[in-house]
């Protein structure tokens, strides 16, 4: 998920940059002073859970959370994602800096959209409906993310497109476990927190 | 009824398929690494990801200091890559994987096993008289034991590669990680508290 240094035409690059500092640039605006500790904690969520493997057969895969941020965040999900791929990146040499715009854009921009495809729905306050919501935007936010990952190669590199759909295959047991790791947190917090996922940004 | 004795099948097939399929697939998530160490004349690549799985089938290329391409080639199953050891002093190793993974690394080149071994091969050929002979006993000794001691001490050189070798991030990161972030959230409510007011 996490796109290394050099591997990106500085052209994918720019364009990676501007999409995130627009989108950081207006989630920093959405962000009240009451929703930054909430902003905080998903920033580390998505922080550690990039960095916990979990094996899974000869594979071993770590959530990314993107689709939970985007529903419990909104468009305060990209300066949140920017500064955990930060730390990750100067930490841990996870992505890097250069292509930290194109890593931001990749995991944000999904988040959003899934933000505006299943926020009614979550809204309704209905359990059942929650917890499907939960689901499909685990599962088509890292879907979104992977083909994002897959296009921003494709556009550097040729030849790629041949491995996209492979790439895609790979990830399904991911998506279906992101998708109920989501449905789950979600389910939680209604009955804990409820004004957390009613309120959004 | 005949339809679904037809669909029952056709679905175990397509199940079969997509669980071949994903389990065909090497891992190809997380951060990707590679390491290079000497052995006898030729020099090893290996590629390792973040947790520990050999990065199998990816493209190594091999960059001298001017930066122009010596040569590439893919790895095996085991993430590993041999090539002879080009005639420069140092070497860069770059090795891409699947999803955007890039790593890479440098190895300094001793030839000294390389030139020995040429040494001896000229001397050797036309013994003239008693001290070239001489000489030539000594070349050969000294190509023979280095050529034994780096059998010897590869392994030892292998260990201290593998020692080389970054293992995931720890506990103390991640959670120094997290302490960065709630630092970051705090000096934005601090900004964003004093534009307030």
């Amino acid at each position: 998920m996490h796109i290394s240094e050099g591997i990106c035409s500085p052209p994918v690059l720019a364009a990676g940059m501007a999409v995130a500092a627009a989108g950081v640039a207006y989630g920093m605006k959405k962000i009240d002073t009451e929703n930054i500790p909430k902003v905080g904690v998903l920033s580390s969520a998505f922080f550690v859970a990039s960095l916990i493997h979990v094996p899974i057969g000869p594979s071993s895969v770590h959530l990314v959370l993107n689709g939970l941020m985007g529903l419990l965040l909104g468009w305060a999900a990209f300066p949140a994602i920017m500064i955990a791929l930060l730390l990750q990146g100067v930490l841990f040499q996870y992505g890097g800096l250069t292509s930290l715009g194109v890593n931001t854009m990749n995991m944000a921009l999904p988040a959003v959209i899934c933000y505006y495809l299943f926020r009614g729905m979550v809204r309704t306050g209905d359990v059942k409906r929650i917890a499907l919501a939960g689901f499909a935007c685990g599962f088509v936010s890292l879907t979104l993310s992977i083909a994002a990952v897959a296009l921003t190669l494709l556009l550097t590199q040729k030849g790629f497109l041949v491995t996209v759909h492979v790439v895609l295959l790979a990830h399904i047991p991911v998506m279906v476990i992101e998708g109920i790791v989501t449905a789950f947190a979600l389910v939680f917090l209604k009955k804990v927190k409820p004004e957390i996922i009613e309120v959004g940004t | 009824m005949s339809t679904k004795r037809i669909w029952k099948p056709c679905l175990g097939v397509l199940l079969f398929l997509l669980v071949t399929a994903v389990l065909s697939v090497p891992a190809q998530a997380h951060k990707v690494m590679v390491f290079a160490y000497q052995e006898g004349g030729a020099v090893y690549a290996e590629g390792y990801f973040a947790d520990g799985k050999k990065a199998q089938d990816s493209l190594v290329e091999v960059f001298g200091q001017d930066g122009t391409k010596l040569l590439e080639g893919k790895t095996d199953t085991n993430g590993l890559f041999s090539f002879p050891m080009p005639d420069v002093p140092e070497i860069k190793i770059v090795l891409t994987a699947s999803m955007g993974h890039r790593a890479e690394c440098t190895l300094k080149v001793s030839d000294d096993v390389t030139a020995d071994a040429a040494k001896e091969g000229a001397s050797g050929a036309i013994p003239q008289n008693e001290t070239a002979a001489a000489a030539v006993g000594e070349d050969r000794v000294r190509a023979i034991v280095s050529e034994e001691l780096d059998r010897k001490i590869a392994p030892l050189k292998r260990e201290v590669a593998l020692l080389h070798q970054e293992n995931g991030p720890s506990l103390t990161d991640i959670i120094g990680g997290i302490g960065y972030i709630m630092g970051i959230m705090g000096l934005l409510m601090y900004f964003k508290a004093r534009r307030r007011e």
